[in-house]
């Protein structure tokens, strides 16, 4: 028991004279500049910018209004289309067009997919709009 | 260099402190990288480690309850890292056999270690070690080294405590045999 106690007093004692191995001097920075590699924010750049969505909605939102407005409801009405050269400044009384909302039959699923699409859009837009809030 | 408290570097990483987290590192590298290179017996491999495990340790430091010291738990992650590389590249296992005591003039051979000089103890000391298998090698830097108590050492390396006396005796003991082989041989040499 005195021999392992006379060892292990020994034992510590050279080993902290040998004390701990340095690592290489640039150790430290190695590791930081690793982590600061890794804390890079990505910027998320988006394939279709805002101003390219805006486009697309308004070009969608002119086709929609171009078909419902100009194009033929029934046989007894005319085209929008076909009544504006009838407005003449020149004339005193002036006529209003007459309007008649195209008729599209469309199918009940064709229905059904537009009305959530709808839903959908008017979440994203919401969500958008709360978001540039918070920005 | 003065360092403060590991608590006090701990909090300003958690809110983003970069550079508290670099003097943390100053703090703990010298003896996280003594546990690696001790386990693994080679310079880059046992830096390469060392340098994971602090990446580890900074990315799970939001886990670090704060229950054990943080050497302790820092000391574990440095352990894991390098018994994984150890495991890749080579055979690894703790043999636990129960060291046959035997009354040798090993006391008596340390008296005699005690008159070289100090340079020539360390290196002595430094191929002593090399000589070990990892485990005990490991074994004997955490209790002397660095510290640690054998409740310390049972939580950074897995074991049951029984196991870890058993590591430590026969660390001793080896150390100890293979300077003695060492010393002889460079006897023979100089003859």
């Amino acid at each position: 028991m005195k021999n392992q106690s006379k060892e292990d007093y020994y034992i510590r004692e050279v080993m902290m004279e040998l004390g701990p191995d340095s690592p290489s001097a640039n150790f430290q920075q190695t590791i930081l500049s690793k982590l600061r590699a890794e804390r890079t924010i990505s910027v998320y750049n988006p394939v279709i910018s805002s101003l390219g969505w805006k486009l697309i909605g308004g070009a969608i939102a002119t086709l929609v209004i171009a078909v419902l407005f100009f194009l033929p409801s029934g046989d007894s009405a005319t085209p929008l289309f076909n009544q504006l050269p009838t407005i003449t400044i020149p004339k005193a009384g002036i006529k209003f067009p007459i309007i008649s909302l195209a008729s599209i039959d469309i199918s009940v699923i064709a229905i059904q997919s537009l009305v959530i699409f709808s839903l959908f859009a008017l979440v994203s837009i919401v969500f958008t709009l709360r978001k540039w809030q918070t920005s | 260099m003065r360092f403060q408290e590991d608590d006090q570097y701990i909090e300003k990483t958690l809110r983003g402190n970069l550079n508290a987290y670099g003097q943390l590192i100053l703090k703990h590298e010298k003896f996280a990288f003594t546990l690696a290179l001790r386990l693994l017996k080679n310079r880059e491999e046992a830096e390469e480690a060392t340098q994971d495990a602090f990446m580890k340790a900074f990315h799970s430091l939001k886990t670090f309850e704060g229950n054990a010291k943080f050497t302790t738990w820092l000391y574990k992650i440095v352990y894991n890292e390098a018994l994984g590389r150890l495991r890749k590249t080579k055979s690894y296992s703790v043999s636990l056999e129960q060291v046959v005591e035997n009354a040798d003039e090993s006391s008596v051979y340390l008296d005699g270690l005690k008159s070289l000089q100090l340079n020539e103890r360390k290196e002595l000391l430094q191929q002593g070690l090399d000589c070990l298998k990892p485990a005990e090698s490991a074994v004997l830097t955490l209790f002397y080294l660095e510290e640690q108590s054998i409740k310390e050492i049972e939580e950074i390396m897995s074991l049951t405590s029984s196991n870890i006396k058993i590591l430590l005796h026969r660390g001793r003991k080896n150390l100890l045999e293979s300077i003695q082989r060492i010393t002889k041989s460079e006897i023979i040499h100089l003859l």
